[in-house]
């Protein structure tokens, strides 16, 4: 085959052989190194040659050419005048940005200045060794136009994108993830109602940050219309080590990282403890005795009182009454300050990674091998991750290459169960923090027995036992994953000509998922509902993903006048994704403690909400796409590009939808001679305008009967029932498309030491496939429509200046910029608004006129004046319907990044400020109105208190209400209108601060060590969200529904973490 | 060339093999779930008496805090007792299970001989919901309602006069009577209310016609005449012929045991949610002098009396420190009262002390639960935990025998065209009460000893002395009050009862905690999901008197 193929190769390059030639040969070096596979070019004929591994190479040059091209990615391309030599080495200077080479939509490399669209790169040191071991979280602030939230500060707990604003009313929000070229998929795989538990990981939390070499964050329709409808929330396109060749034909590096996690914990008073208008009392709340010493009135009992004879190593539980603590006499309440901050321990994250590689003219092959292992801030929060990436890329020819890269990553993680508290238990399962936050005072939360000895079951200062102890939570409830997978990506490409390839990549992406639920037999304190959970309770699922994607690729690049090139590709792409799932949950335990299915009476294969734990589910893509760009002189570049998709979850007629770009990327500074100086390096302008699809989910379109075997049991026995499915099936539901208009501007000033990168959008969703809630009188509950119309239109910006830039020392300031403002033009026919998230009665909707998501609930009633009105009780006076009253959008973003870099040192930072929207916070609710907040400590809680307002009348009021009645009874806690519970979300956070050091490379001498760095970061260091009570740490940064669409709500999380530690990396 | 051609064909190959995926038709159907070929009549009939018992239990649980048998405690200002959003659960159990399930199975069994059973007795269920909906909301979708699926698909629909789904209803249950006297069995049928007993289906069919006419005396002239002649027919007046549904003592599903039982006999020892009226208590145990035979079935006390409970958690009873509050009328409950009973007021809505192992508790009728045994221990504890009593296999009494006695009674008072003589139908409506109470506990191994149980004529002679002494108001309120005791466990009778006679009066049930309450609640509001995902509707304005069509009175139970 080698010979037919050179043989080839010879008939081809045979043409030339007629003319005069000669043979220049030489060493291509950059950075100190010689570069392997640099590109040489012969400017203004065929041919060239690569570099080999010792960075030489011999090219055959026409006698009349006059200047070889010499490029290298990352490097500036250089040109260099034949002279009489036929020897002639280079030194590549380090890139310049000017001709930096951004991977587009399916890997397609292009000059950023070709662009027609927006595309932010994120390199390796930006992701690799940070404390946060989820890449998404290193993302944050990155890319203008990208906001990323998390549901907490726990280990391994999921993290939420959303690309250019939500564009749909009820569909999926997060972006594509293409890693190596193939998608992977990256859901939360739910089997919990958010009230229930809300930290299950998305699985981007499978890959190594460390094995990453770059991300390109494609943000525009116009820059993702080649992916399909999967695309149109963005993408982010991962391009890991292992499957890039190296420059050099060894590498291999280790690196240690160890961080330290700690959670941002609230504040409290110490002055009074539990109890109700100045009385001592075992009541949620605290706003009870003042700690004076003396013993309150009404003779209290030690809150451990009726627990005495299970703890005689407890002598003060005994007493109806001790003087001191440890002693037998009158119970007098004392503060302990430290019971909810000792609740929590400092946790720590150790990451272990090793890279290595060779290189070649036959190839590369890398191997990639990390191991993380985290420990949360609360016990029993782990994650424990081993990622191995073995990948290669085969020149068999020339012309013939095979590429492949694969993963396998095991990640098992753990959580104590946390689901949503509202300020009064919780209000799904068990949740370790629903009810801590607001420990009264006087509690020994750390200091005293949780759990009986006897039977297991947990043990609180409640007597009626209706709160569950939050440490027995810590050690009896559960929700874990552990997952297996692979995914590879694996092509082969064919130059058929010079100018044209042809490819095939084929996509493999399969995990299984095992998620673990559980809670021993005794918690307490859930809606009665769901008080299954207090029998004990134990869910299993396994989950299998699976994506099979190929596609075959033909792409043409070719000078078609001097002026003009062409590149252009042509292509099919498959897609099927299946996901099933097994799983039973099991009630009613046996014996205490053991956590295994035979251990517990009753088994069923739904959850308590009747959820089915057994499913399958399959979808299919079918796209064929086109795409263009024509060149012209290298200042003005077209591109033009279309997709047209069938699918397998519409019916046939409605299976169908082309969707097409064009974008335009002008660059005046090399169109216009003497406009490029030193004062303006570089101008680009870009229009573009693209297309996108959305697809219906699996079978929404034909109805179904729902079948319930042991719908429930009667006085007969088990009761099977069969009835339509809640579903309405649409057997109409058309395919969506958003369409999207993009401008930019992009300019380099100052010997390129300022840049603007610039972008507006203005993107429409028409006629959305919508998930309508259907009033039950409907006899429905949801259907899938088409209707309505969201607008989201934005600026993105994003700036960089340096200062100063010497020989030693330099600083660079950056800063991303995102607005971006929604607006829900058009609901279906009849709806008003749509509910989204929350509850129905508190939540998120969709309203015509109003931004995406706005939060509605009960109102306080204003008079016309904007007096609060009070009721005849003293009481605000409460809307009787819910009513707008917050809006979670913030206003606008903004990132600041520094770095310094003086010698070996690199000291860096970045600043992030979140300009207005409002979160609905029950941290602060729940800490104010319990009275345990410590802005509260100068407050008397036995006086009594008139509220700011008018009665009904018009007159002021003047009613007094206990301290208890304003800070609790009118309060979100405590029934108090919903408008009381927001609170505007301005935030301003230290994001990181970094100092790293590089170890000059003489202190190396000629040993094999190549480099040795040791960086300190810390990640989160401080925040503060400036209009909501200090004392309560609310970080609006967190999002209590997971990737749902749902935002602006604070249901008592887990709270954010701080995480700071070391790294030290060798480099072979 | 001949190298490329092999590669790509093997490209195409590998495209076209590896899965199935041009197969895009293929998938249009949920493998997951059964067809609509399917549709079998008998689990569709299952569907609908399950969902119809939780229909009514969702029903009758804010229709007992409104009649003040349980303790309103969402706010102290009647328009802040419940939120929208807790009707929520009942609206989509009467239309998104109950009606559109009923509407499913009549398409197919109507016309169908065999099935004529269930043409007939689904009827009847359909217009216990339609009346109960009116009963609780006023006007609610009726004509346009239902509709989602059908070709001109309504995803908005208005409401109805409720005089016209009164009316409809009213014609269902002639429908059914007509339906069900010439139905044959049907094999593999199962009936948790009737087991498939056509003559009972009409007897509630008839009673149900009963109850409608009743709410409807006060604004129809024709009620009494129609009342008269249903007075002649087959009603519900023996346990036989009693509309239960009833629960069991399964553990899984939650639902299969009675959601009263649940709410108080949790997993936790002591963990007792929610609150029984002080004053209902107060009325059912021995405000006549005389102890009612029926209170240690009704109530279950965990506590021999209010020292022991202050002796086991001093804070446990907070309001025992608080002032009798002065607008509260003399011999009304307040707090707590011996030997043990600590329930709630009527409009408290203070934090939650620790008094779950304090409260008095659902007993054994209906809920499932304990009877209450204890023989004047006043150290008496026995805290409630799941499993104990009944385990949960109470009933919802939606009709009982003794109903239509009383409603017998009211008639004779309220319609002198139809007569009757009201004290022996009282007397008969107690004593068949007493009774049922009585057997229900012995079924459920519940039985109370016969030295425990107070005389029941000797109760019976003090109701009837103060009847016969009393004025027409005063033995309209001593039927009300007997009728309330007998309804434990049945709110919308309670809260139609309460609305349509005025009674019990004002010394009988326990006022707002607050002294002023704002309006009461004549009518529940509309379900936040019928608002805010229906553009044809509207709140209603939670400060208004907003009553039920057949409601003629004044605004009379503000209080």
């Amino acid at each position: 085959m080698k010979r037919l193929l050179t043989t080839l190769a010879l008939v081809l390059a045979g043409f030339g052989l007629a003319l005069a030639q000669r043979t220049v040969t030489g060493t291509v070096t950059g950075d100190g190194d010689a570069l392997i596979g640099a590109s040489v070019a012969v400017k203004g004929a065929g041919g060239g040659a690569r570099t080999d591994t010792d960075g030489n190479y011999s090219v055959q040059v026409p006698a009349d050419a006059t200047t070889l091209v010499f490029s290298y990615t990352g490097f500036a391309t250089q040109e260099v005048t034949l002279g009489a030599s036929n020897i002639v080495d280079v030194t590549l200077k380090t890139n310049t940005q000017l001709d930096e080479v951004v991977v587009t939509a399916l890997g397609i490399k292009r000059d950023k200045k070709a662009l027609g669209y927006a595309a932010t790169v994120v390199s390796a040191s930006e992701i690799a060794e940070k404390p946060e071991t989820d890449v998404a979280r290193a993302l944050i602030g990155r890319s203008p136009g990208v906001v990323i939230t998390n549901s907490s500060g726990l280990a391994g707990s999921g993290t939420k994108i959303i690309i250019r604003g939500v564009s749909t009313i009820s569909g999926g929000t997060q972006p594509l993830w293409i890693v190596d070229g193939v998608p992977i998929n990256v859901s939360a795989n739910e089997n919990n109602d958010f009230s229930d538990g809300n930290i299950t990981p998305t699985r981007n939390l499978d890959l190594d940050p460390n094995n990453i070499e770059s991300i390109s964050i494609l943000r525009g329709l116009s820059a993702t219309t080649l992916y399909g409808s999967q695309g149109r929330n963005g993408v982010i396109l991962v391009t890991t080590k292992t499957a890039t060749a190296s420059k050099k034909r060894y590498t291999a590096s280790v690196s240690q990282s160890f961080h330290l996690i700690d959670a941002f914990v609230p504040e409290y008073q110490n002055k009074w403890g539990n109890g109700f208008d100045g009385d001592y009392g075992e009541f949620f709340s605290n706003w009870g005795y003042v700690f004076d010493g003396n013993r309150p009135p009404n003779n209290p009992r030690h809150p451990y009182f009726e627990h005495k004879g299970l703890f005689p190593e407890y002598p003060e539980f005994t007493s109806a009454a001790g003087a001191t603590p440890g002693t037998a006499g009158p119970y007098i309440p004392q503060a302990y300050p430290n019971n909810v901050k000792d609740f929590f321990q400092t946790g720590n994250s150790l990451t272990t990674s090793v890279n290595a590689g060779v290189s070649g003219d036959m190839g590369s092959f890398n191997v990639a091998f990390n191991r993380t292992g985290e420990e949360g801030y609360i016990a029993n929060n782990n994650l424990d991750r081993t990622t191995i990436s073995i990948g290669g890329i085969a020149n068999i020819t020339k012309k013939l290459v095979f590429n492949a890269n694969f993963t396998y990553a095991k990640t098992d993680f753990e959580s104590p169960t946390v689901g949503a508290g509202l300020g009064s238990n919780s209000n799904g399962g068990p949740s370790v923090f629903a009810n801590l936050f607001y420990t009264p005072r006087n509690i020994n939360l750390m200091g005293w027995p949780y759990q009986n000895p006897v039977t297991g079951t947990p043990l609180y200062y409640r007597n009626g036992g209706d709160i569950t102890n939050p440490r027995w939570l810590l050690e009896n409830s559960r929700q874990s994953s552990k997952t297996n997978r692979f995914f590879s990506s694996i092509g082969a490409n064919y130059s058929i000509l010079d100018w044209l390839k042809i490819g095939y990549n084929l996509g493999i992406d399969t995990y299984a998922e095992d998620q673990e639920y559980y809670v021993n037999r005794g918690a307490s304190g859930f809606p009665v509902a769901v008080a299954a959970f207090g029998t004990g309770l134990r869910r299993t699922t396994s989950g299998a993903n699976t994506i099979f994607d190929h596609t075959i690729r033909l792409s043409a690049a070719r000078n078609l006048t001097d002026d003009l090139d062409l590149s252009a590709n042509i292509g099919v792409n498959g897609r099927q994704d299946t996901y099933e799932q097994q799983g039973v949950e099991s009630t009613n335990q046996v014996v205490f403690g053991l956590q295994e299915h035979r251990n517990f009476v009753d088994h069923n294969t739904r959850d308590l909400r009747n959820n089915q734990l057994n499913f399958y589910q399959r979808q299919i893509w079918l796209g064929a796409f086109a795409d263009a760009t024509l060149g012209y002189r290298n200042y003005l570049y077209l591109n033009v590009q279309g997709r047209n998709d069938w699918t397998s979850t519409h019916e046939k007629e409605n299976g169908s939808l082309f969707y097409p770009g064009v974008s335009v990327s002008f660059i005046p500074t090399q169109a216009f001679a003497g406009l490029e100086s030193n004062t303006l390096n570089f101008l680009k302008l870009r229009l573009g305008y693209g297309t996108s699809a959305n697809f219906a989910p699996p079978y929404s379109t034909r109805p179904t009967l729902s079948l319930v075997s042991g719908i429930t049991s009667d006085i007969l026995g088990t009761v099977n029932a069969l009835a339509f499915s809640d579903l309405l099936a649409n057997p109409d539901l058309r395919p969506e498309l958003q369409k999207e208009l993009e401008a930019g501007l992009e300019v380099r000033m100052f010997k390129n030491r300022f840049g603007i990168d610039l972008s507006v959008y203005d993107r429409t969703a028409e006629d959305q496939i919508v998930n309508r809630p259907l009033d039950p009188s409907t006899g429905f509950g949801n259907t899938f429509i088409n209707a309505g119309t969201i607008t989201n239109k934005g600026v993105e910006l994003g700036l960089s200046v340096t200062p100063v830039q010497m020989k030693n020392f330099a600083w660079n300031l950056r800063a991303n910029f995102t607005k971006n403002i929604s607006l829900v033009k058009e609901l279906p026919e009849g709806s008003d608004e749509i509910y989204i998230g929350g509850f129905s009665n508190l939540g998120n909707f969709a309203i015509e006129g109003q931004p995406y998501g706005v939060i509605k609930g009960i109102a306080t009633v204003k008079d016309a004046n904007g007096n609060a009105v009070i009721t005849s009780n003293g009481d605000y006076k409460q809307s009787p319907e819910i009513e707008i009253i917050g809006d979670p959008n913030p206003d606008f973003m903004l990132s600041g990044f520094t770095d310094i870099t003086w010698k070996g040192f690199t000291l860096s930072g970045q600043m992030d400020y979140v300009h207005g929207g409002d979160i609905y916070s029950f941290s602060a609710g729940a800490l104010v109105g319990r009275g345990v907040a410590k802005e509260l400590e100068s407050f008397n809680p036995t006086l009594t208190v008139i509220i700011p307002g008018v009665l009904e009348d018009g007159t002021p009021n003047n009613i007094q209400l206990p301290a208890s009645g304003l800070f609790f009874g009118n309060t979100i806690i405590g029934g108090g209108p919903d408008d009381k519970g927001i609170f505007d979300a301005t935030r301003i956070r230290l994001r990181e601060v970094a100092l790293a050091y590089n170890l000059p490379k003489r202190f190396l001498g000629k040993s094999s060590v190549q480099g040795v760095s040791l960086s300190l970061v810390a990640n989160n260091v401080w925040f503060r969200a400036v209009n909501t009570p200090k004392s309560s740490k609310v970080d609006p940064d967190r999002t209590a529904f997971g990737t749902g669409n749902g935002l602006g709500f604070d249901f008592l999380g887990g709270p954010s973490a701080r995480r700071m530690g070391a790294t030290l990396r060798v480099s072979f | 060339m001949k190298n490329i051609a092999k590669f790509i064909a093997v490209g195409i190959v590998f495209f076209l093999s590896s899965c199935s995926l041009t197969d895009l038709e293929g998938n249009l159907d949920n493998p997951n779930e059964v067809g609509v070929a399917a549709l079998d009549a008998n689990l569709l009939n299952n569907k609908i008496q399950a969902e119809f018992g939780d229909f009514f239990a969702l029903a009758t649980d804010p229709s007992m805090n409104l009649c003040r048998m349980t303790a309103l405690i969402g706010g102290d200002v009647y328009e802040r007792g419940f939120n929208p959003q807790d009707f929520n659960d009942l609206w989509s159990r009467g239309y998104q299970d109950v009606l559109i399930s009923i509407e499913t199975l009549l398409d197919k069994t109507d016309g169908n001989a065999p099935f004529a059973l269930y043409s007939g007795s689904n009827r009847v269920l359909k217009a216990y919901v339609l009346l109960t909906l009116v009963d609780l909301f006023g006007d609610v979708p009726y004509s346009q309602a239902l509709k989602g699926g059908s070709g001109a698909a309504n995803f908005n629909p208005g409401t109805d006069a409720g005089r016209s789904i009164y009316d409809a209803s009213i014609v269902l249950l002639d429908e059914a009577i007509a339906l069900l006297a010439a139905a044959p069995a049907i094999a593999g049928s199962r009936d948790v209310y009737y087991g498939g007993d056509k003559v009972k289906w009409t007897a509630l069919a008839n009673t149900l016609k009963l109850k409608a006419y009743m709410n409807l005396r006060l604004t129809d002239t024709d009620a009494a005449a129609k009342v008269a002649d249903l007075l002649t027919k087959d009603l519900i007046d023996t346990d036989a012929e009693e509309f239960t549904y009833r629960y069991s003592s399964a553990t899984i599903p939650a639902r299969a045991r009675h959601p009263l039982y649940r709410q108080m006999y949790g997993t936790a020892t002591g963990d007792v949610n929610g609150y029984i009226n002080n004053q209902y208590m107060n009325i059912c145990y021995k405000q006549k002098g005389v102890e009612d035979p029926r209170w240690r079935y009704y109530f279950y006390r965990q506590v021999g009396s209010i020292a022991k409970a202050i002796s086991d958690e001093p804070e446990s009873i907070p309001c025992l420190i608080s002032p009798y509050p002065s607008h509260y009328p003399a011999g009304m409950a307040f707090c707590a009262f011996d030997p043990g009973f600590f329930g709630r007021e009527h409009g408290n809505a203070d934090g939650i002390p620790p008094d779950g192992r304090a409260l008095t508790c659902f007993g054994v009728y209906p809920a499932g639960g304990r009877a209450d045994l204890n023989d004047g221990d006043a150290t008496y504890q026995g805290l409630t935990v799941a499993g104990q009593g009944a385990s949960g296999a109470g009933i919802e009494p939606i009709w009982m025998a003794s109903f239509t006695d009383f409603l017998k009674a009211e008639a004779a008072l309220t319609m002198p065209t139809v007569g009757g003589d009201a004290a022996a139908l009282i007397a008969s409506g107690i004593s068949k009460s007493i009774a049922r109470v009585n057997a229900f506990g012995v079924a459920k191994a519940q039985a109370v000893p016969a030295n425990l149980i107070a005389d029941a004529a000797a109760y019976q002679a003090a109701v009837a002395t103060s009847f016969a002494a009393g004025s027409p108001d005063d033995q309209l309120n001593v039927y009300a009050k007997e009728f309330y005791i007998a309804l434990w466990g049945n709110g919308i009778e309670g809260y139609n009862l309460y609305r349509r006679t005025e009674k019990p009066g004002r010394d009988d049930m326990q006022p707002m905690r607050g002294a002023t309450p704002g309006k009461y609640i004549y009518s529940l509001s509309y379900p936040s999901d019928f608002v805010n995902l229906n553009s044809s509707t509207a709140q209603k304005i939670p400060t208004a008197v907003n009553k039920v069509f057949w409601d003629n009175h004044g605004d009379n139970l503000s209080f």
